[in-house]
């Protein structure tokens, strides 16, 4: 990749978990003393990842304006991972695969990791709350028919604060097809660009749905476009859509799953304090690295700065 | 490819051209399937002694064929098994409704409501029958009411409005929905009233979800080829409106008729008329799904319209009427973030989640009192054993 692809990619994909760290909140403008942002940054050469980079070899810009990263960390950050099964619909045919593959995910974590489950039914359902890595579990997983509450769902996770000092995972596997959510795409974008979290879905239709449950027929009906728009959401946190391999259905789940937790594992951490830039607003972030040629990067596409809360005032 | 579809046309040409041909004395000629291994009459005899649950059972595993099979056997074996003793004919008129009535739930669970391989009859032919065997009953009396209002959340678990009411109109000749002809025999209760009113207002919010902040009524596709398609969609949704406003100051039905207004209001874009509506209700409501139900869409219609703040006071006044309901959780959730308040965000959705096996009311809005079903069978079994 030339280094005109590189930015343009860059820019294109941007990138992974900024988290505003406040330490003197309620500041009007961001200074070097007053927040630190952290983005999480994934660099890679065809499905290679690129290891040992240092901040040196990272630029950054914030909304145009260029950046001095402070610090990069890799991969000893604990994760909370949340992994969402869409039991709706079409995907309803693989609940015995998708108990399996749930035990197989948490033995993939580490000491320190946490996990948790969220389903699908008539409601946004979480057969699993957050456990430490290696917990032997029982998901409690039933077909649902019309409902299909996606962007309910994705929305739920992603306004999950993890404590000071760990990242969150989301993992959807999904056919993205929602139905009945009250959260609408903008909606679903919006909390993307606010959110702490790095979010990937993986296309997943399973065998069909389930004939026992065919009462509460899908109303209203998404159109196509929705799911394209749902994947735009999972691009702003830094994540991506991935296709589900064609050879190996089975475990499928776990398979996906293995590939986006070792490259997050993997990925950079960038830590910068903002200089030069408006407080509130959307700041889109671009992530370079001219130093590795023919690289992809993934990072998030930028993040809301946030005035102290009126809400409840 | 293009050879098979020719095939398949001229096939399926011929076949209505036979149909049309066919005497209407011919139709009464296509044999009955059988329902082997299930025994109707042993059947009726064991609901009818109260033991519904054994039943149930022995239609369902008789299965998807027999079940298919079985709907044109109520109109001859049903019906001689109703004639077999005369003494107790209304009694078991009822019993054989109900039992219809419930092999139809189970028609619907398996997707089958109008799928039919018995010619002209799927799960309306059975109800339709049902109904005429509580009418030749008599009064109307508390078990044809029970079976009005369980048949009402059947048919809106599987949203088909159109069998539930039809507008009348005069230029065509159609039967009356199945709660038009129920409100002949009920006229002033107000249950009956609202589950018609909720029928008629269901065709108007059947909904497309554009992804977008609220939701957008389904266009009506006749409308482009004729005024008088758009006119008669434009009378029916005033006589829903109409409906449910003559029952906001129902003692009983009120405060739901109110937030069902509410809602048809905002489906039509009507937003002030939305807005009144669903703060009556809400000032009126004493039940909690009903007040959660009306805080929850003031709150839905404000975010609608940008206005963050309202949205947020309502929204919070939907979670106290109903602590971790999760629609209003996924709204407020979002508003707390867009705020800059991670920590309420967060914990709203984790109180959201962790109420397992929480169905909060609005999930199943859109699908009447289909909810409700198993409630309302058993009040109907409760009919049928006095």
């Amino acid at each position: 990749m030339t280094g005109h692809r590189l930015r343009s990619t860059a820019a294109a994909a941007i990138a992974g978990a900024a988290t505003i760290v406040s330490i003197a909140a309620r500041q009007p403008t961001f200074r070097a003393t007053t927040a630190v942002v952290s983005v999480s940054v994934s660099v890679k050469r065809g499905n290679t990842v690129v290891a040992n980079l240092a901040a040196r070899d990272f630029t950054l810009t914030d909304s145009g304006v260029p950046q001095s990263i402070e610090a990069v960390s890799i991969e000893s950050i604990p994760i909370d991972v949340t992994l969402f099964l869409d039991t709706s619909g079409s995907t309803s045919g693989k609940m015995d695969e998708m108990r399996e593959d749930v035990q197989s995910i948490l033995q993939l974590l580490r000491s320190g990791d946490r996990f948790r489950l969220l389903t699908i039914g008539d409601t946004v359902e979480m057969p699993v709350a957050w456990v430490p890595a290696g917990t032997r579990v029982q998901p409690d997983l039933a077909p649902v028919g019309g409902i299909s509450l996606i962007r309910d769902a994705l929305l739920l996770a992603l306004v999950h604060r993890p404590e000071p000092g760990r990242r969150h995972l989301i993992v959807g596997m999904t056919d993205r097809r929602d139905c009945g959510s009250v959260a609408s795409n903008a909606l679903l974008l919006d909390v993307a660009g606010r959110s702490d979290a790095v979010m990937h879905l993986v296309d997943y239709s399973g065998s069909g749905g389930d004939e026992h449950y065919r009462v509460r027929g899908c109303s209203p009906q998404a159109p196509p476009e929705g799911e394209e728009l749902i994947a735009r959401a999972a691009e702003r946190t830094g994540g991506d859509v991935h296709q589900q391999s064609r050879f190996f259905r089975a475990s499928s789940i776990a398979r996906a799953f293995r590939a986006i937790f070792g490259d997050f594992r993997q990925s950079y951490v960038l830590r910068y304090s903002p200089n030069g830039v408006a407080a509130s607003g959307w700041h889109p972030i671009v992530v370079a690295v001219p130093s590795v040629r023919d690289a992809t990067i993934r990072a998030r596409q930028g993040y809301y700065g946030t005035e102290p809360s009126r809400r409840r005032q | 490819m293009r050879v098979a579809r020719v095939l398949v046309l001229m096939a399926s040409v011929a076949a209505v051209v036979a149909a049309a041909q066919r005497r209407p004395d011919q139709k009464q000629d296509i044999p009955l399937k059988p329902i082997a291994p299930l025994d109707l009459p042993g059947t009726l005899e064991m609901y009818g002694s109260g033991r519904f649950d054994e039943a149930v059972r022995a239609v369902a595993r008789a299965g998807d064929d027999v079940g298919r099979n079985l709907r044109r056997h109520w109109a001859i074996t049903g019906a001689a098994w109703i004639a077999a003793n005369a003494a107790d004919r209304p009694r078991r008129q009822l019993v054989a409704a109900a039992l219809a009535l419930e092999s139809e739930a189970l028609r619907a669970e398996r997707g089958g409501w109008r799928i039919s391989d018995n010619p002209l009859c799927a799960a309306a032919c059975v109800l339709d029958w049902a109904q005429q065997q509580l009418v030749e009953r008599g009064a109307p009396d508390a078990g044809e009411r029970a079976w009005y209002l369980a048949a009402a959340a059947l048919a809106s678990g599987v949203r088909d409005a159109r069998y539930l009411h039809r507008p009348i109109d005069p230029a065509r000749n159609v039967v009356p929905g199945l709660l038009d002809r129920a409100a002949m025999r009920f006229p002033d209760d107000p249950a009956l009233r609202l589950e018609r009113a909720m029928a008629a207002a269901a065709r108007f919010t059947t909904l497309i979800d554009t992804g977008t902040s609220r939701p957008v009524l389904a266009g009506n596709p006749l409308a482009r080829f004729s005024p008088d398609f758009a006119r008669l969609r434009d009378n029916s949704a005033a006589d829903a409106v109409a409906m449910l406003e003559s029952l906001v100051d129902d003692p009983a039905v009120g405060p739901e008729a109110g937030v069902r207004l509410g809602f048809l209001h905002w489906a039509l874009g009507n937003d002030e008329a939305a807005r009144t509506a669903l703060t009556t209700a809400a000032a009126r409501a004493t039940d909690a799904d009903v007040r959660f139900l009306a805080q929850f869409l003031i709150g839905w219609t404000d975010l609608a319209r940008d206005d963050n703040a309202a949205a947020a006071r309502a929204l919070d006044a939907a979670l106290t009427a109903r602590p971790g309901s999760q629609s209003a959780a996924v709204l407020s959730a979002a508003l707390a973030l867009r705020d800059g308040d991670a920590a309420t965000a967060d914990a709203a959705a984790t109180r959201a989640l962790e109420r397992h096996g929480d169905v909060d009311p609005w999930r199943l809005f859109l699908y009447g009192h289909h909810p409700r079903l198993t409630a309302l069978i058993a009040s109907l079994r409760a009919e049928v054993a006095k």
